[in-house]
């Protein structure tokens, strides 16, 4: 791990107003990786991925993506740069149809990076490709988490911020998700997942880390933090 | 029979597809950037004078006519363009109502715009030959402009549906309107849209300006008589909705056009209200609506904080001095033997107690009431009609004003408290646009010509107890104080009466739940209170002391009617209350003064003094949202002797930060 990582997060402070969220938070991925930013609600999770693609901006640290500084930038330009964002409600537009979403991607993304087609992600994920012509409204949250990796997709990304993607998902097709996070992975896509579901992480993940109340309290592979009961049981309340 | 139904019928088409393509533009901007465009209307009327200069320019007939249909609607757009780039953009992020607020302002410019280059005459737009007669079929006969207009606006609407439908733009307008953030999170600038959307929206007005001027006679007061439908047109179909833009203008067109005016003409005018009261309490979305992922949801008033940005021994000292200031005037105005100032100083205090009720509500809960001259109406009507019907004391027909205006805004604050923010402001809108075409058609109320006091005796006291103002005379000196001097001195006491009420009222625990809501209504729920209630009582309250200013309005005129409570009345004391500073109480009051002697200042020079104030306004509210009263902290840091803590600007923060959810 001594090549310059793919995105690099040092010591990032943020929040809300006056409530600080994030404290001298520090993380870095690898190109090609699978890290998970795994922890309890409210740990600042999400706040950290909102840092990361510029929803919020942090008030100290730096955040650099393939060498640039990125912390200042909104979240148009870091997607632009080919950085793609899923977020945990995964905002799939209710009153826009299946392909006319991916239009949407197709119309954004990072103009710089290799996409995949509309056509090629409607052969990847099969259940989109029946309902291409229906609203998103209609489709169920699993079908709502595959539009929002697809769209992903479509716009062109080298580093996806997934948040919570199995959250509220039966168990089922918790596994489909997890089966595309390991394909897109394959792939060449390197995936930033967070996620408090710690056997996923413990599945699909290189690295882990652990946050809790904005601070990295843990970092290692997952054989080594599957075998830290201590640490599992202390930040999670679980035992592998 | 048969003939004159159709005839109708297509009368009612016609306005429709006037109100659809009006409509639609309000709502896509609605949609897309969560601004409430009061200026549309202005837009329209813009397009049909720059429509008949065209016409007039390039010689009457069919190719000047076409030209002009073409090149003002482009140029109205390239004004929205500009409009949007220059004045709604700095305000993105704000609390949605300041674009209300702002476009108030544009509507005053822009009106008195109209009025200084083409003169305050109506005309009508010349049609080209082929437009002018009549088109038979199956023995009736239509007005050939008729179907123009159905087929242009048809072909028009069409036109803006497969925009939205089929290219790159609608579907980034269409996904903008759902979930903006989303579209920014997909890497696309959607706020480079902002101006084109507008624009489109201004070009779409602009032809539905000149086609109406074809058909009806125009005046520049065209653009406030049209926004209002349209607005109820939006809020009916759906903010955001062109497909609730569409079904309701249609719908109003007809309702208006073939059914009550024929039928009912009695009810035209008030039916669209009822029906849009209805609608938003059964749909808040509208029709077609969908509830949108409010982004400008958590953003808050830029109100005074903690009861003013004065200390609390400042604010008394200061406002001893004025009460002492303001107390002479009568006295100064006998010396100098001009009663103009007497006068004119009994309407400034008037109208600053009615900002000071709407400060009550809008600033110290949040609520933006668009239709407070409701209660102005209430009050003025009660007393005149209390003194010729009932009593003939004015203490009790002022008793009679107060318990009316609380009465009806506990009724329409029941109705309409559960919606927020923009709705808000629109359903009590249409209350005041209800009140108001009623007034127009009761027999009691005069009608159009209003009602005096002129020949009815009465006086100040109770239950027989006192005297005419003019049979009270006090001697200052060379100056005999009576009639209007002490009306003068009635207003200002009834004033500072208030100020102290309301203020202690602010005081007492009901007034921290109040500023509690305002500065996260959330919060003051999770804390265990019904925040409805409580923003109902402050309504109440505040409708209350709205009635006692609408009777000292009516005292002072001898005299009533129904412009008392037209919009323009409602949007008048909300500029005074943005250029005085809301929620400080004081700063309305002061807001009225500049209001009034900015206005004297200025039909000095010119009578078109609204372009002044509106330009001003605006500016205030792009620069200084604050008002007036946060002038002085603002320069604090710049002046000599030093900033004192409390003029310290990092008291002045921009709250705007949006709420995080982690």
């Amino acid at each position: 791990m001594s090549a310059e990582p793919l995105l690099d997060v040092e010591n990032v402070e943020a929040g809300y107003g006056e409530t600080k969220v994030l404290r001298e938070l520090s993380l870095s991925v690898q190109e090609g990786e699978i890290v998970s930013l795994v922890g309890r609600n409210g740990a600042g999770k999400t706040t950290t991925l909102r840092s990361i693609v510029g929803i919020i901006s942090p008030t100290s640290g730096t955040i650099t993506y393939r060498g640039t500084d990125i912390a200042d930038l909104d979240a148009t330009e870091t997607v632009q740069q080919g950085l793609a964002f899923v977020p945990e409600e995964r905002q799939i537009f209710p009153e826009l149809t299946v392909k006319e979403n991916l239009e949407l991607a197709d119309y954004g993304g990072a103009p710089d990076v290799d996409s995949f087609s509309i056509g090629e992600v409607l052969e990847m994920f099969e259940n989109l490709k029946e309902r291409a012509s229906n609203p998103g409204s209609s489709l169920s949250g699993g079908e709502q988490q595959m539009l929002a990796i697809a769209r992903a997709l479509v716009g062109g990304a080298d580093l996806i911020l997934l948040d919570e993607p199995t959250e509220g998902l039966a168990p089922y097709i918790v596994q489909d998700v997890m089966d595309i996070v390991e394909e897109l992975n394959e792939r060449g896509i390197t995936i930033l997942l967070v996620e408090q579901n710690v056997h996923v992480c413990l599945e699909l993940a290189d690295r882990n880390y652990l946050i809790d109340q904005g601070e990295i309290v843990y970092e290692g592979t997952s054989a080594e933090l599957e075998a830290n009961e201590e640490i599992l049981d202390k930040y999670l309340g679980v035992t592998a | 029979m048969l003939g004159t139904a159709i005839q109708q019928l297509l009368d009612g088409i016609t306005l429709g597809l006037v109100y659809v393509l009006l409509a639609a533009g309000l709502s896509v901007i609605f949609g897309v950037m969560n601004v409430i465009n009061f200026a549309h209307g202005e837009l329209a009327v813009l397009g049909a004078y720059l429509a008949v200069a065209i016409t007039i320019q390039t010689g009457i007939g069919s190719t000047a006519f076409v030209a002009a249909l073409v090149i003002a609607p482009f140029l109205v757009g390239i004004i929205g363009v500009a409009l949007e780039r220059y004045t709604v953009q700095p305000l993105y992020g704000r609390n949605p109502l300041y674009h209300i607020l702002l476009t108030f302002g544009l509507v005053l410019v822009i009106n008195d715009l109209v009025y200084l280059i083409w003169g305050t005459g109506s005309f009508r737009l010349p049609r080209p030959e082929v437009l002018t007669g009549t088109i038979g079929a199956f023995g009736l006969g239509v007005s050939s402009y008729n179907v123009f207009m159905i087929v242009s606006g048809t072909l028009m609407a069409f036109a803006v549906w497969a925009l939205l439908e089929y290219t790159k733009y609608g579907l980034i307008i269409r996904a903008g309107s759902q979930d903006r953030q989303m579209v920014r999170n997909l890497g696309i600038e959607i706020d480079r849209y902002y101006s084109l959307v507008f624009g489109v929206g201004a070009g779409l007005a602009a032809f539905a300006g000149i086609i109406l001027a074809g058909n009806r006679q125009a005046n520049p007061e065209l653009g406030m008589s049209i926004i209002i439908p349209a607005f109820v047109i939006v809020v009916l179909g759906g903010l955001g909705s062109f497909k609730g833009a569409v079904v309701g203008g249609l719908l109003v067109g007809i309702l208006q056009e073939s059914i009550l005016r024929p039928w009912v003409p009695w009810l035209e005018g008030m039916v669209i209200f009822v029906l849009m009261i209805a609608i938003l309490l059964i749909r808040p979305h509208g029709l077609f609506g969908t509830e949108l992922a409010e982004e400008g949801g958590s953003e808050r008033l830029l109100a005074g904080r903690a009861g003013g940005l004065l200390e609390r021994g400042t604010r008394l000292k200061l406002g001893l001095v004025m009460v002492g200031v303001l107390a002479l005037v009568p006295i100064v105005a006998g010396l100098l033997g001009n009663q103009f100032w007497v006068t004119f100083g009994s309407r400034v205090l008037v109208w600053a107690l009615f900002a000071l009720s709407l400060d009550f509500v809008m600033g110290y809960t949040g609520l933006v009431s668009l239709g407070h001259a409701l209660f102005l109406g209430l009050g003025a009507y009660a007393v005149v009609l209390g003194l010729i019907h009932v009593t003939s004391s004015v203490f009790v027909a002022l008793a009679m004003a107060i318990a009316l205006s609380a009465a009806i805004a506990w009724i329409v604050g029941f109705l309409s408290i559960r919606v927020a923010g923009v709705y808000f402001a629109m359903i009590t809108l249409a209350f005041a646009e209800l009140y108001y075409n009623l007034l127009y058609r009761l027999e009691i109320t005069g009608g159009s010509e209003g009602i005096g006091l002129i020949g009815h005796d009465y006086y100040y006291g109770i239950a027989g107890l006192g005297a005419s103002l003019d049979d009270i005379a006090f001697f200052v000196g060379p100056v005999v104080l009576t009639g209007h001097s002490l009306f003068y001195y009635v207003v200002l006491g009834a004033l500072v009466a208030s100020y102290f009420v309301t203020r202690r009222m602010l005081q007492s625990p009901f007034g921290s739940v109040l500023k509690s809501i305002r500065e996260n209504e959330e919060r003051a729920t999770f804390l265990g209170y019904n925040t409805v209630v409580y923003k109902r009582r402050a309504f109440v309250v505040s409708g209350a002391f709205a009635g006692l200013a609408g009777g000292l309005f009516a005292l002072n005129n001898a005299f009533v009617s129904p412009s008392a409570a037209e919009w323009l009345k409602s949007g008048e004391v909300i500029v005074m209350v943005i250029l005085g500073g809301m929620g400080t109480l004081y700063g309305p009051i002061i807001g009225a003064g500049a209001f009034f002697g900015l206005e004297q200042l200025l039909t000095h020079y010119t009578g078109r003094w609204r372009l002044v104030l509106g330009t001003i306004f605006v500016l205030f509210v792009i620069f200084l949202p604050r008002g007036l009263v946060s002038v002085p902290t603002l320069l604090a840091p710049y002046l000599p002797g030093g900033p004192g803590p409390a003029a310290d600007p990092g008291q002045l923060p921009e709250d705007a930060g949006t709420e995080g959810d982690d």
